[in-house]
Protein backbone atom coordinates (compact mmCIF):
# COMPACT_ATOMS: atom_id res chain seq x y z
CA UNK A 1 0.00 0.00 0.00
CA UNK A 2 1.52 3.38 -1.01
CA UNK A 3 1.84 6.21 1.49
CA UNK A 4 -0.67 8.40 -0.28
CA UNK A 5 -3.20 5.59 -0.15
CA UNK A 6 -2.70 5.28 3.59
CA UNK A 7 -3.19 9.03 4.01
CA UNK A 8 -6.36 8.88 2.01
CA UNK A 9 -7.78 6.13 4.19
CA UNK A 10 -6.92 7.81 7.47
CA UNK A 11 -10.02 7.64 9.60
CA UNK A 12 -10.32 9.81 12.70
CA UNK A 13 -11.95 8.57 15.89
CA UNK A 14 -14.14 9.29 17.87
CA UNK A 15 -16.89 10.11 15.38
CA UNK A 16 -20.06 12.19 15.69
CA UNK A 17 -23.70 11.09 15.62
CA UNK A 18 -24.46 12.64 12.24
CA UNK A 19 -27.27 10.23 11.29
CA UNK A 20 -29.71 11.27 13.99
CA UNK A 21 -28.75 11.69 17.62
CA UNK A 22 -30.29 8.36 18.64
CA UNK A 23 -28.11 6.47 16.18
CA UNK A 24 -24.39 5.71 16.49
CA UNK A 25 -22.07 7.39 13.95
CA UNK A 26 -23.13 6.19 10.47
CA UNK A 27 -19.53 5.24 9.61
CA UNK A 28 -19.90 2.19 11.86
CA UNK A 29 -22.21 0.55 9.29
CA UNK A 30 -19.55 0.95 6.61
CA UNK A 31 -16.79 -0.37 8.88
CA UNK A 32 -18.86 -3.44 9.80
CA UNK A 33 -19.50 -4.15 6.13
CA UNK A 34 -15.88 -3.61 5.08
CA UNK A 35 -14.17 -6.00 7.43
CA UNK A 36 -13.67 -7.23 10.96
CA UNK A 37 -11.16 -4.52 11.94
CA UNK A 38 -10.92 -0.85 11.03
CA UNK A 39 -7.78 1.17 11.67
CA UNK A 40 -8.44 4.65 13.07
CA UNK A 41 -6.30 7.63 13.99
CA UNK A 42 -6.65 9.22 17.40
CA UNK A 43 -6.15 12.86 18.46
CA UNK A 44 -2.47 12.31 19.27
CA UNK A 45 -1.75 10.68 15.91
CA UNK A 46 -1.60 7.17 17.33
CA UNK A 47 -3.50 4.34 15.68
CA UNK A 48 -6.08 1.97 17.11
CA UNK A 49 -8.38 -0.75 15.82
CA UNK A 50 -12.16 -0.63 15.92
CA UNK A 51 -14.07 -3.89 16.28
CA UNK A 52 -17.64 -3.28 15.13
CA UNK A 53 -19.29 -6.66 14.47
CA UNK A 54 -21.31 -8.04 17.35
CA UNK A 55 -19.87 -11.56 17.45
CA UNK A 56 -16.33 -10.25 16.98
CA UNK A 57 -16.75 -7.82 19.88
CA UNK A 58 -18.01 -10.65 22.07
CA UNK A 59 -15.13 -12.90 21.07
CA UNK A 60 -12.52 -10.18 21.53
CA UNK A 61 -13.81 -9.24 24.99
CA UNK A 62 -13.58 -12.89 26.06
CA UNK A 63 -9.93 -13.12 24.98
CA UNK A 64 -7.66 -13.43 28.02
CA UNK A 65 -4.86 -11.54 26.22
CA UNK A 66 -6.33 -8.06 26.55
CA UNK A 67 -5.66 -5.34 29.11
CA UNK A 68 -8.05 -2.65 30.35
CA UNK A 69 -5.30 -0.70 32.09
CA UNK A 70 -4.27 2.73 30.77
CA UNK A 71 -0.80 1.94 32.11
CA UNK A 72 -0.34 -0.89 29.60
CA UNK A 73 1.75 0.39 26.67
CA UNK A 74 -0.45 0.86 23.61
CA UNK A 75 -3.67 1.55 25.54
CA UNK A 76 -5.80 3.62 23.12
CA UNK A 77 -6.31 7.20 24.23
CA UNK A 78 -9.84 8.31 23.25
CA UNK A 79 -9.27 11.98 24.14
CA UNK A 80 -6.96 13.82 26.57
CA UNK A 81 -9.85 14.35 28.99
CA UNK A 82 -10.83 10.70 29.02
CA UNK A 83 -7.29 9.52 29.61
CA UNK A 84 -6.87 12.00 32.47
CA UNK A 85 -10.08 10.68 34.05
CA UNK A 86 -9.27 6.98 33.81
CA UNK A 87 -5.76 7.51 35.11
CA UNK A 88 -7.03 9.18 38.28
CA UNK A 89 -8.73 6.05 39.56
CA UNK A 90 -7.46 2.65 40.43
CA UNK A 91 -10.74 0.80 40.08
CA UNK A 92 -12.16 -2.43 38.75
CA UNK A 93 -12.71 -0.69 35.41
CA UNK A 94 -9.01 -0.50 34.64
CA UNK A 95 -7.59 -3.48 36.54
CA UNK A 96 -6.44 -6.68 34.92
CA UNK A 97 -6.40 -10.20 36.27
CA UNK A 98 -5.52 -11.42 38.84
CA UNK A 99 -5.91 -8.13 40.72
CA UNK A 100 -9.30 -7.50 39.09
CA UNK A 101 -10.61 -10.90 40.20
CA UNK A 102 -9.49 -10.29 43.78
CA UNK A 103 -11.28 -6.95 44.10
CA UNK A 104 -14.33 -7.88 42.06
CA UNK A 105 -14.99 -10.91 44.23
CA UNK A 106 -15.19 -8.65 47.27
CA UNK A 107 -18.36 -7.26 45.67
CA UNK A 108 -19.98 -10.06 43.63
CA UNK A 109 -21.93 -11.31 46.63
CA UNK A 110 -23.62 -7.90 46.82
CA UNK A 111 -25.20 -8.31 43.38
CA UNK A 112 -26.76 -11.77 43.50
CA UNK A 113 -30.33 -12.47 42.41
CA UNK A 114 -31.19 -13.00 46.07
CA UNK A 115 -29.82 -9.59 47.07
CA UNK A 116 -31.76 -8.01 44.21
CA UNK A 117 -34.98 -9.56 45.53
CA UNK A 118 -34.22 -8.02 48.92
CA UNK A 119 -33.64 -4.66 47.27
CA UNK A 120 -36.73 -4.77 45.06
CA UNK A 121 -39.46 -3.50 47.44
CA UNK A 122 -37.30 -0.50 48.36
CA UNK A 123 -36.65 0.32 44.70
CA UNK A 124 -40.34 0.05 43.83
CA UNK A 125 -41.27 2.33 46.71
CA UNK A 126 -38.81 4.99 45.54
CA UNK A 127 -40.30 4.87 42.03
CA UNK A 128 -43.85 5.17 43.40
CA UNK A 129 -42.87 8.07 45.64
CA UNK A 130 -41.08 9.91 42.84
CA UNK A 131 -44.06 9.56 40.47
CA UNK A 132 -46.38 10.68 43.32
CA UNK A 133 -44.25 13.80 43.70
CA UNK A 134 -44.32 14.51 39.97
CA UNK A 135 -48.12 14.25 39.95
CA UNK A 136 -48.43 16.37 43.05
CA UNK A 137 -46.30 19.16 41.56
CA UNK A 138 -48.04 18.87 38.20
CA UNK A 139 -46.67 19.16 34.68
CA UNK A 140 -44.44 20.11 33.04
CA UNK A 141 -41.33 18.66 34.62
CA UNK A 142 -37.84 17.54 33.75
CA UNK A 143 -38.21 13.80 34.20
CA UNK A 144 -34.44 13.31 34.29
CA UNK A 145 -34.26 15.30 37.49
CA UNK A 146 -37.58 14.10 38.96
CA UNK A 147 -37.20 10.41 38.23
CA UNK A 148 -34.41 9.15 35.97
CA UNK A 149 -31.61 10.59 38.09
CA UNK A 150 -33.26 10.64 41.52
CA UNK A 151 -34.04 6.93 41.43
CA UNK A 152 -30.55 5.54 40.83
CA UNK A 153 -29.03 7.97 43.33
CA UNK A 154 -31.48 6.69 45.97
CA UNK A 155 -30.80 3.11 44.97
CA UNK A 156 -27.01 3.31 44.93
CA UNK A 157 -26.98 4.94 48.34
CA UNK A 158 -29.46 2.32 49.57
CA UNK A 159 -27.19 -0.40 48.19
CA UNK A 160 -24.00 0.97 49.72
CA UNK A 161 -25.85 1.86 52.89
CA UNK A 162 -24.73 5.48 53.18
CA UNK A 163 -26.86 8.36 51.91
CA UNK A 164 -25.14 11.13 50.02
CA UNK A 165 -25.36 14.36 51.97
CA UNK A 166 -26.04 16.39 48.85
CA UNK A 167 -27.16 14.59 45.68
CA UNK A 168 -26.42 17.61 43.50
CA UNK A 169 -22.74 17.35 44.46
CA UNK A 170 -22.57 13.77 43.24
CA UNK A 171 -24.21 14.77 39.96
CA UNK A 172 -21.83 17.68 39.49
CA UNK A 173 -18.69 15.69 40.37
CA UNK A 174 -19.78 13.06 37.89
CA UNK A 175 -20.60 15.50 35.08
CA UNK A 176 -17.33 17.38 35.60
CA UNK A 177 -15.40 14.22 34.80
CA UNK A 178 -17.41 12.76 31.94
CA UNK A 179 -17.02 15.26 29.09
CA UNK A 180 -14.57 13.42 26.84
CA UNK A 181 -13.95 16.60 24.83
CA UNK A 182 -13.30 18.82 27.86
CA UNK A 183 -10.52 21.32 27.16
CA UNK A 184 -9.93 22.37 30.75
CA UNK A 185 -8.64 19.26 32.50
CA UNK A 186 -8.46 21.15 35.79
CA UNK A 187 -12.26 20.90 36.23
CA UNK A 188 -12.13 17.11 36.16
CA UNK A 189 -9.09 17.01 38.41
CA UNK A 190 -10.78 19.15 41.03
CA UNK A 191 -14.02 17.15 40.91
CA UNK A 192 -12.03 13.97 41.39
CA UNK A 193 -10.16 15.39 44.36
CA UNK A 194 -13.33 16.63 46.07
CA UNK A 195 -15.19 13.38 45.48
CA UNK A 196 -12.32 11.26 46.82
CA UNK A 197 -12.07 13.44 49.93
CA UNK A 198 -15.80 13.14 50.50
CA UNK A 199 -15.85 9.36 50.08
CA UNK A 200 -12.77 9.07 52.28
CA UNK A 201 -14.84 10.68 55.03
CA UNK A 202 -17.63 8.13 54.48
CA UNK A 203 -15.20 5.21 54.79
CA UNK A 204 -13.43 6.75 57.80
CA UNK A 205 -16.73 7.13 59.66
CA UNK A 206 -17.67 3.54 58.90
CA UNK A 207 -14.29 2.33 60.14
CA UNK A 208 -14.91 4.08 63.46
CA UNK A 209 -18.36 2.52 63.76
CA UNK A 210 -18.27 -0.58 61.56
CA UNK A 211 -21.75 -1.81 62.47
CA UNK A 212 -22.78 -5.45 62.23
CA UNK A 213 -22.57 -6.11 58.52
CA UNK A 214 -26.05 -4.74 57.84
CA UNK A 215 -24.93 -2.64 54.85
CA UNK A 216 -22.51 -3.16 51.97
CA UNK A 217 -20.08 -0.64 53.41
CA UNK A 218 -20.28 -2.23 56.84
CA UNK A 219 -19.51 -5.63 55.29
CA UNK A 220 -16.61 -4.16 53.30
CA UNK A 221 -15.12 -2.71 56.47
CA UNK A 222 -15.59 -5.87 58.54
CA UNK A 223 -14.74 -8.50 55.91
CA UNK A 224 -12.14 -6.69 53.80
CA UNK A 225 -10.65 -3.57 55.40
CA UNK A 226 -10.23 -4.81 58.99
CA UNK A 227 -8.56 -8.13 58.04
CA UNK A 228 -6.22 -6.20 55.72
CA UNK A 229 -7.50 -7.41 52.32
CA UNK A 230 -8.42 -3.88 51.24
CA UNK A 231 -6.69 -0.61 52.14
CA UNK A 232 -8.63 2.54 52.95
CA UNK A 233 -7.50 4.09 49.69
CA UNK A 234 -8.54 1.06 47.65
CA UNK A 235 -11.91 1.09 49.38
CA UNK A 236 -12.35 4.81 48.62
CA UNK A 237 -11.65 4.28 44.92
CA UNK A 238 -13.97 1.28 44.85
CA UNK A 239 -16.83 3.20 46.47
CA UNK A 240 -16.19 6.14 44.21
CA UNK A 241 -16.71 3.89 41.22
CA UNK A 242 -19.90 2.42 42.71
CA UNK A 243 -21.39 5.86 43.37
CA UNK A 244 -20.58 7.05 39.83
CA UNK A 245 -21.33 3.90 37.89
CA UNK A 246 -24.40 3.30 40.00
CA UNK A 247 -26.19 6.50 39.17
CA UNK A 248 -25.31 8.12 35.86
CA UNK A 249 -25.51 4.96 33.77
CA UNK A 250 -28.98 4.00 34.90
CA UNK A 251 -30.18 7.59 34.85
CA UNK A 252 -29.20 7.90 31.19
CA UNK A 253 -30.79 4.58 30.35
CA UNK A 254 -34.08 5.45 32.05
CA UNK A 255 -34.21 8.84 30.33
CA UNK A 256 -33.52 7.42 26.89
CA UNK A 257 -35.97 4.56 27.53
CA UNK A 258 -38.74 7.05 28.29
CA UNK A 259 -37.87 8.89 25.09
CA UNK A 260 -37.88 5.62 23.11
CA UNK A 261 -41.47 4.97 24.14
CA UNK A 262 -42.56 8.57 23.59
CA UNK A 263 -41.07 8.48 20.07
CA UNK A 264 -42.50 5.04 19.29
CA UNK A 265 -46.17 5.13 20.38
CA UNK A 266 -46.86 1.80 18.66
CA UNK A 267 -44.30 0.11 20.93
CA UNK A 268 -45.77 1.83 23.96
CA UNK A 269 -49.24 0.57 23.06
CA UNK A 270 -47.88 -2.95 22.69
CA UNK A 271 -46.29 -2.83 26.12
CA UNK A 272 -49.42 -1.41 27.75
CA UNK A 273 -51.53 -4.11 26.09
CA UNK A 274 -49.14 -6.88 27.08
CA UNK A 275 -47.08 -6.23 30.23
CA UNK A 276 -45.38 -9.61 29.76
CA UNK A 277 -43.29 -7.87 27.08
CA UNK A 278 -41.58 -5.73 29.71
CA UNK A 279 -38.57 -7.97 30.26
CA UNK A 280 -37.76 -8.05 26.55
CA UNK A 281 -38.57 -4.36 26.18
CA UNK A 282 -35.89 -3.56 28.74
CA UNK A 283 -33.32 -5.62 26.83
CA UNK A 284 -34.31 -3.82 23.62
CA UNK A 285 -33.95 -0.46 25.36
CA UNK A 286 -30.46 -1.46 26.49
CA UNK A 287 -29.56 -2.60 22.98
CA UNK A 288 -31.03 0.36 21.16
CA UNK A 289 -29.64 3.13 23.36
CA UNK A 290 -26.12 1.81 24.02
CA UNK A 291 -25.22 4.46 26.56
CA UNK A 292 -21.66 3.07 26.72
CA UNK A 293 -21.03 4.58 23.32
CA UNK A 294 -17.24 4.92 23.45
CA UNK A 295 -16.59 1.60 25.23
CA UNK A 296 -14.62 -0.65 25.51
CA UNK A 297 -10.97 0.46 25.32
CA UNK A 298 -8.43 -2.34 25.45
CA UNK A 299 -4.88 -3.13 24.41
CA UNK A 300 -3.78 -6.52 23.12
CA UNK A 301 -1.11 -8.18 25.27
CA UNK A 302 -0.50 -10.91 22.68
CA UNK A 303 -1.39 -11.26 19.00
CA UNK A 304 -5.14 -11.77 18.62
CA UNK A 305 -6.92 -12.95 15.52
CA UNK A 306 -10.35 -11.50 14.80
CA UNK A 307 -12.20 -12.61 11.68
CA UNK A 308 -8.97 -13.69 10.00
CA UNK A 309 -7.14 -10.41 10.70
CA UNK A 310 -4.50 -9.92 13.36
CA UNK A 311 -4.33 -7.39 16.16
CA UNK A 312 -0.69 -7.34 17.21
CA UNK A 313 0.46 -7.34 20.82
CA UNK A 314 0.67 -3.74 22.03
CA UNK A 315 -1.99 -2.40 19.66
CA UNK A 316 -4.95 -0.46 21.02
CA UNK A 317 -8.52 -1.51 20.35
CA UNK A 318 -11.98 -0.03 20.76
CA UNK A 319 -14.36 -2.97 20.83
CA UNK A 320 -17.43 -0.85 20.13
CA UNK A 321 -20.44 -2.06 22.09
CA UNK A 322 -22.67 0.54 20.41
CA UNK A 323 -21.66 -0.69 16.95
CA UNK A 324 -22.13 -4.33 18.00
CA UNK A 325 -25.66 -3.56 19.16
CA UNK A 326 -26.63 -2.28 15.69
CA UNK A 327 -25.04 -5.15 13.74
CA UNK A 328 -27.69 -6.05 11.12
CA UNK A 329 -26.38 -9.62 10.77
CA UNK A 330 -27.42 -10.27 14.39
CA UNK A 331 -30.20 -7.69 14.82
CA UNK A 332 -32.16 -7.31 11.56
CA UNK A 333 -33.41 -3.76 10.94
CA UNK A 334 -31.13 -2.68 13.79
CA UNK A 335 -32.13 0.99 13.91
CA UNK A 336 -35.72 0.12 14.76
CA UNK A 337 -36.77 0.11 18.42
CA UNK A 338 -38.72 -3.14 18.55
CA UNK A 339 -39.71 -4.50 21.96
CA UNK A 340 -40.63 -7.84 20.40
CA UNK A 341 -37.19 -8.38 18.88
CA UNK A 342 -36.57 -12.04 19.70
CA UNK A 343 -32.85 -11.72 20.45
CA UNK A 344 -32.74 -8.26 22.03
CA UNK A 345 -31.00 -9.85 25.02
CA UNK A 346 -27.94 -10.57 22.86
CA UNK A 347 -26.88 -6.92 23.14
CA UNK A 348 -23.47 -6.09 24.60
CA UNK A 349 -24.40 -2.86 26.40
CA UNK A 350 -23.03 -4.13 29.71
CA UNK A 351 -19.86 -5.13 27.90
CA UNK A 352 -18.53 -8.67 27.89
CA UNK A 353 -15.65 -10.50 29.47
CA UNK A 354 -14.41 -10.06 33.02
CA UNK A 355 -15.38 -6.38 33.05
CA UNK A 356 -19.06 -7.11 32.34
CA UNK A 357 -21.02 -4.53 34.33
CA UNK A 358 -21.08 -5.47 38.01
CA UNK A 359 -24.24 -3.47 38.65
CA UNK A 360 -26.28 -4.79 35.70
CA UNK A 361 -28.83 -6.62 37.87
CA UNK A 362 -29.48 -3.37 39.77
CA UNK A 363 -29.92 -1.48 36.50
CA UNK A 364 -32.38 -4.10 35.25
CA UNK A 365 -34.24 -3.98 38.57
CA UNK A 366 -34.58 -0.19 38.36
CA UNK A 367 -35.64 -0.22 34.70
CA UNK A 368 -38.28 -2.83 35.45
CA UNK A 369 -39.62 -0.83 38.40
CA UNK A 370 -39.86 2.34 36.29
CA UNK A 371 -41.37 0.90 33.13
CA UNK A 372 -43.94 -1.32 34.82
CA UNK A 373 -45.38 1.83 36.41
CA UNK A 374 -44.64 4.98 34.44
CA UNK A 375 -47.01 4.76 31.47
CA UNK A 376 -49.76 3.18 33.54
CA UNK A 377 -49.70 6.04 35.99
CA UNK A 378 -49.09 8.72 33.35
CA UNK A 379 -50.73 7.36 30.18
CA UNK A 380 -50.53 10.74 28.41
CA UNK A 381 -46.85 11.29 29.10
CA UNK A 382 -45.31 13.24 26.20
CA UNK A 383 -42.57 15.73 25.36
CA UNK A 384 -43.07 19.28 26.58
CA UNK A 385 -40.66 20.64 23.95
CA UNK A 386 -39.99 19.70 20.31
CA UNK A 387 -37.58 16.77 19.89
CA UNK A 388 -35.06 19.11 18.20
CA UNK A 389 -34.70 21.08 21.44
CA UNK A 390 -33.67 18.08 23.53
CA UNK A 391 -30.23 18.34 25.10
CA UNK A 392 -28.22 15.12 24.63
CA UNK A 393 -24.92 14.09 26.23
CA UNK A 394 -23.17 13.47 22.93
CA UNK A 395 -19.76 14.44 24.29
CA UNK A 396 -20.10 12.64 27.57
CA UNK A 397 -18.49 9.29 28.18
CA UNK A 398 -21.97 7.90 28.85
CA UNK A 399 -24.64 8.86 26.30
CA UNK A 400 -27.93 10.17 27.62
CA UNK A 401 -30.06 13.26 28.08
CA UNK A 402 -29.17 16.28 30.18
CA UNK A 403 -32.86 17.04 30.58
CA UNK A 404 -36.14 15.60 29.31
CA UNK A 405 -39.01 18.07 29.69
CA UNK A 406 -42.30 16.17 29.71
CA UNK A 407 -45.96 16.89 30.30
CA UNK A 408 -49.04 14.67 30.73
CA UNK B 1 -30.88 -19.30 19.20
CA UNK B 2 -27.39 -17.94 19.73
CA UNK B 3 -25.14 -18.47 16.79
CA UNK B 4 -21.81 -18.18 18.57
CA UNK B 5 -22.02 -21.52 20.32
CA UNK B 6 -18.92 -23.33 19.31
CA UNK B 7 -18.62 -25.84 22.08
CA UNK B 8 -19.72 -28.86 20.17
CA UNK B 9 -23.12 -27.39 19.37
CA UNK B 10 -23.31 -29.47 16.23
CA UNK B 11 -22.83 -32.73 18.04
CA UNK B 12 -25.25 -32.18 20.89
CA UNK B 13 -28.45 -32.04 18.89
CA UNK B 14 -29.56 -35.31 20.39
CA UNK B 15 -29.23 -33.85 23.87
CA UNK B 16 -26.19 -35.99 24.46
CA UNK B 17 -24.23 -33.28 26.26
CA UNK B 18 -22.47 -32.47 29.44
CA UNK B 19 -21.88 -29.15 31.21
CA UNK B 20 -18.61 -27.98 32.74
CA UNK B 21 -17.91 -24.78 34.62
CA UNK B 22 -14.54 -23.08 34.98
CA UNK B 23 -15.24 -21.50 38.33
CA UNK B 24 -11.90 -19.66 38.44
CA UNK B 25 -13.18 -17.50 35.56
CA UNK B 26 -16.59 -16.76 37.14
CA UNK B 27 -17.42 -13.11 37.88
CA UNK B 28 -20.79 -13.84 39.47
CA UNK B 29 -22.94 -12.11 36.85
CA UNK B 30 -25.63 -14.68 37.54
CA UNK B 31 -27.01 -14.92 34.00
CA UNK B 32 -26.67 -18.73 33.97
CA UNK B 33 -28.94 -19.09 36.98
CA UNK B 34 -31.47 -16.81 35.29
CA UNK B 35 -31.45 -18.66 31.97
CA UNK B 36 -31.20 -22.24 33.24
CA UNK B 37 -32.12 -22.33 36.93
CA UNK B 38 -32.38 -26.13 36.95
CA UNK B 39 -28.77 -26.44 35.90
CA UNK B 40 -27.01 -23.47 37.52
CA UNK B 41 -27.33 -21.61 40.79
CA UNK B 42 -25.52 -18.69 42.35
CA UNK B 43 -23.66 -19.05 45.62
CA UNK B 44 -25.50 -16.79 48.06
CA UNK B 45 -22.31 -15.52 49.69
CA UNK B 46 -20.03 -14.71 46.75
CA UNK B 47 -22.41 -14.89 43.78
CA UNK B 48 -20.25 -17.43 41.94
CA UNK B 49 -21.69 -20.25 39.89
CA UNK B 50 -22.80 -23.56 41.36
CA UNK B 51 -23.34 -26.35 38.87
CA UNK B 52 -26.46 -28.22 39.95
CA UNK B 53 -26.55 -30.80 37.21
CA UNK B 54 -23.66 -31.61 34.90
CA UNK B 55 -25.83 -33.98 32.88
CA UNK B 56 -29.01 -32.00 32.23
CA UNK B 57 -31.91 -33.65 30.41
CA UNK B 58 -32.15 -33.09 26.65
CA UNK B 59 -34.98 -30.57 26.97
CA UNK B 60 -32.63 -28.19 28.80
CA UNK B 61 -30.21 -27.79 25.90
CA UNK B 62 -31.57 -24.46 24.60
CA UNK B 63 -31.56 -22.93 28.06
CA UNK B 64 -28.03 -24.15 28.72
CA UNK B 65 -26.89 -22.75 25.36
CA UNK B 66 -28.42 -19.39 26.30
CA UNK B 67 -26.59 -19.54 29.62
CA UNK B 68 -23.33 -20.37 27.87
CA UNK B 69 -23.60 -17.64 25.23
CA UNK B 70 -24.58 -14.94 27.74
CA UNK B 71 -21.99 -15.90 30.33
CA UNK B 72 -19.70 -12.86 30.07
CA UNK B 73 -16.65 -14.57 31.54
CA UNK B 74 -16.56 -17.74 29.46
CA UNK B 75 -17.10 -19.85 32.56
CA UNK B 76 -19.56 -22.33 31.04
CA UNK B 77 -18.59 -25.03 28.60
CA UNK B 78 -20.90 -27.43 26.80
CA UNK B 79 -19.24 -30.64 25.71
CA UNK B 80 -20.58 -33.51 23.65
CA UNK B 81 -20.68 -36.81 25.49
CA UNK B 82 -18.47 -39.39 23.85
Amino acid sequence: MSMSHVEELEQPFPLARTAGVLNPPPEYSRFRAEGPLKKVTLWNGSKAWLVTRRNDVREFMLNPNISASPETPGYPQLTPARVATVKRYRTLLTMDRPEHTKFRRMLTGEFTAQRMEELRPGVEKVVDDLIDKMIEKGPPCDIIESLALSLPISVVTMLIGVPFEDDSKLVKWSADQRDVHAKDLEIGRRANEEMLAYVDGIVARQEKNPGNGETMLSRLVINQIQPGHLTRQEAVHMLNLLYFAGHETTANQIGLGILDFIENPDQREKLQANPALLRNAIEEMLRYNSITHFSSSRVATADIEIGGQTIKAGEGVFALLSAANRDPSVFPNPDKFDIERPNAKDHLTFSFGVHHCLGQPVARLELKAVFERLFTRLPNLRLAVPFEELDFKEHMFLFGLNALPVTW
Amino acid sequence: MSSENKSGAGSIQSGNFQVRVHRDRCIGAGHCATYAPDVFAQDASDGLVILLNENPPADQIDLVKDAESHCPSGTIEIVAKS
